[in-house]
């Protein structure tokens, strides 16, 4: 039967050959026995004319056995090969195409798929084929007429390996109703799934039906695994094979745009070398957002120079973007050079990509963007220390009058230090963040750096010019991060420096 | 070839012999496809011309085939014809092909095809062995059917694809334990009505059987 099968695909030139090849075995070897079984005979006659004769007459073979066996086998593989030759005639008049079968299986989720005069454009995306992302990879684009898309694309994960689906992604609505939505799907490949034939019917084959292709990073997005009892896997790999395709649709035929993929493709634009990837989880060292800014979107990069990290605050055309080297310590972060971009079209210091160091960009972001840190005032030596908080180590002036004050704290965990800038503008702390820290504050990296966006908030909108000591939210027992001792130091810092502040002003 | 005999293989096909409600053979596609009427029509006509195909040319190879290898010879000549079907439906029909999706080859291991061949077409002549696979064809479609419309209208309100009423619908005639029940029915009907029938039959000739050999007595008296 898988004989019957190969031989019935191959052209009929081959099969002649391959027929022909067969006969002549065959035929070879019932003559050797023919020929045998004569020889025996023969070697009877000197036994006498009587058996000769006998044996003549009765025409009884020595080995009747082995002579059925023969026909047996002879008759069976003629009838294989006749029949054999008749399916490879048919299959060649009777020949449906991949492109055909495409076409059907296409129809019966979209009909009007490859109708008529209408124009599919093959592979719409060439120099995008077999496009990878994080959730498989995407093989072939078709686009239709009437604007829609069909996707083929591959998931990994399946119980037999992966799975091909197609996916029908049409734009629907207008306005701000407008989005592109997943018409139909269906799988193009079941070797080694079991059970991926079930996933057609209604049940399931109407999961992602309507679902906007920018909601595939929902976990309400995927085909839950209980649906289809037992085919976990291949669920799995249903799921990401549609995913894949959504992603590609957002991120490369840019069908649709999200705040995540706007943001992607700001940080792709700023170093154009390199591939980023978005990663939900951030690595908790969120230290470079100032004022009231969150993180929304964190990218690690791979390319060029290495690995970087991006930090993306803000949805909006007002978005900041903070690229670092990937794989530094805390400290290291504090001092490195990065790479800033600012679509905020006001910011006029940062309106394109520079280099910056840290300190002059968190000067600059705390509304501080006319700081020229032209002006370097030497520290009064008398002024500038307290043995209750510590050293002022130097001072920026600005025309405006701001202040920047570098200021180390004493107190900290381990008898260690802490070294803090402080903005100070019309006596008010603008913002301050941490320069540096002493080797021996163990828990200045975990217990409070890892929560910069909390953190930062502290001592901003204070006055220098009223109290002595910083006020805390619960007036000096500490600041609830469980690292008291670092807290202090850092109270300690700030102290020093709206002190410093103080005596500028008189 | 007689009427007489064309009668007798007509009637072992369609009613004495009937595949599906008599000899229980094919239950696979019989329980799997007689949703839906259309689709039955199409696997019977698939299985039809199988079975004429096959008992003819098993009917011609029969003094050939050796009896040591008749079974693979059957089987290989059945699955060619399967195949044949296959890529004539694929061509030409596709609904039909992808309707009856993965029936299609285990026609291959139908049961009736190979039975009638081993049964009947090795054992006569071309003629009537061609007979004999068209109206067993015949029977198993005209079965399995009469099944699928049964099956059809009352569980999903359809007649051959029409929708005939949209509220009255039994689930149950749909799924597979619908299936048997509705299978058993039939089954438990056929044989009752055949067997009362041929009762009567029997009652009759026996009468008949009697009463002319009262009459020959009669005569020789």
């Amino acid at each position: 039967m898988i004989g019957l099968l190969c031989l019935s695909k191959v052209g009929f030139g081959w099969l002649v050959a391959v027929l022909c090849v067969i006969i002549v075995l065959q035929l070879s070897f019932v003559i050797v026995l023919i020929r045998k079984e004569r020889r025996e005979t023969a070697a009877t006659k000197a036994d006498g004319d009587q058996k000769v004769a006998k044996t003549k007459k009765t025409r009884t073979y020595k080995h009747p056995a082995l002579v059925s066996a023969v026909k047996a086998v002879a008759v069976l593989v003629c009838i294989c090969l006749v029949c054999v030759a008749l399916l490879a005639i048919c299959n060649d008049v009777l020949y449906v195409s991949d492109e055909v079968r495409l076409i059907r299986k296409m129809k019966e989720i979209y009909p009007s798929y490859g109708d008529g005069d209408k124009e599919w454009n093959q592979n719409v995306a060439p120099s995008l084929a077999d496009t990878t992302n994080s959730y498989g990879t995407v093989s072939e684009v078709h686009r239709a007429e009437d604007g829609a898309y069909v996707i083929t694309a591959v998931g990994s994960g399946g119980y037999g390996g992966d799975v091909s689906v197609y996916l029908v992604v049409k734009q629907q609505g207008e306005g701000s109703s407008k989005d592109v939505v997943i018409m139909a799907w269906t799988f193009a490949e079941a070797d080694g799934e079991t059970l991926l034939t079930q996933f057609g019917s209604t049940q399931f084959n109407s999961w992602y039906k309507g679902k906007s292709i920018t909601a595939y990073t929902d976990s309400s997005f995927e085909l839950n695994n209980n649906k289809v009892t037992g085919a976990t896997l291949t669920s799995t790999a249903v799921n990401n094979a549609v995913k894949a395709a959504c992603d590609f649709c957002v991120n490369v035929l840019k069908l649709v745009s999200t705040p995540e993929s706007e943001a992607r493709e700001a940080v792709s634009a700023l170093l154009p070398d390199y591939t980023f990837t978005n990663v939900t989880d951030s690595n908790g060292f969120a230290e470079f957002a100032v004022g009231d800014q969150t993180l929304d979107f964190y990218y690690e990069g791979v390319g060029g120079d290495g690995q970087v990290e991006a930090y993306v605050y803000g949805t909006d055309e007002n978005r900041q973007i903070v690229v670092v080297k990937a794989g530094l310590t805390h400290q290291e972060r504090l001092a490195q050079e990065i790479v800033v971009k600012s679509d905020n079209a006001a910011d006029e210091v940062v309106q394109k990509v520079k280099s910056l160091s840290y300190f002059e960009y968190m000067v600059h972001t705390y509304g501080a963007p006319a700081f020229t840190f032209d002006d370097k005032p030497t520290v009064d030596p008398a002024a500038g220390k307290d043995d209750a908080f510590g050293t002022v180590d130097a001072v920026y002036t600005s025309s405006d009058g701001t202040l920047v004050i570098t200021a180390t704290g004493i107190g900290g965990y381990g008898d260690g230090t802490a070294t803090v800038n402080v903005v100070i503008a019309n006596g008010v702390i603008k913002g301050w963040w941490i320069v540096s820290y002493d080797a021996s504050q163990t828990f200045m990296a975990s217990n409070i750096l890892s929560k910069w966006d909390t953190v930062k908030a502290w001592f901003v909108g204070a006055s220098v010019s009223t109290v002595q000591t910083v006020p805390t939210p619960d007036n000096g027992q500490g600041l609830g991060t469980g690292a008291t001792f670092s807290e202090r130091s850092i109270i300690n810092a700030v102290n020093m420096a709206c002190k410093y502040a103080r005596s500028l002003a008189q | 070839m007689k009427l007489k005999r064309f009668k007798e293989i007509a009637l072992d096909g369609t009613v004495r012999q009937n595949p599906t409600f008599r000899l229980v053979l094919g239950t696979c596609p019989t329980l799997a496809l007689t949703t839906a009427a259309i689709n039955c029509l199409g696997m019977g006509l698939a299985v039809t011309v199988v079975l004429v195909c096959s008992n003819v040319i098993i009917s011609l190879l029969r003094n050939v085939i050796p009896d040591k290898v008749r079974i693979p010879c059957f089987i290989v000549i059945i699955a060619t014809f399967v195949t044949l079907i296959r890529m004539l439906l694929e061509a030409y029909v596709y609904t039909l092909y992808n309707a009856l999706g993965i029936f299609l080859p285990l026609i291959v291991v139908n049961c009736i095809i190979l039975g009638r061949a081993e049964s009947f077409a090795s054992h006569n002549p071309v003629g009537e062995s061609a007979l004999d696979g068209l109206f067993m064809g015949i029977g198993f479609t005209v079965a399995i059917t009469l099944m699928a419309i049964v099956r059809e209208v009352l569980g999903s309100g359809k007649l051959f694809g029409v929708t005939l009423w949209e509220n009255f619908k039994i689930e149950f005639f749909t799924n597979p334990a619908g299936a048997f029940l509705t299978f058993g029915l039939f089954i438990a009907i056929f044989n009752v009505c055949y067997n009362a029938v041929e009762r009567k039959l029997k009652k009759d000739a026996a009468h008949k059987a009697a009463i002319q050999t009262v009459d020959g007595d009669k005569q020789e008296a």
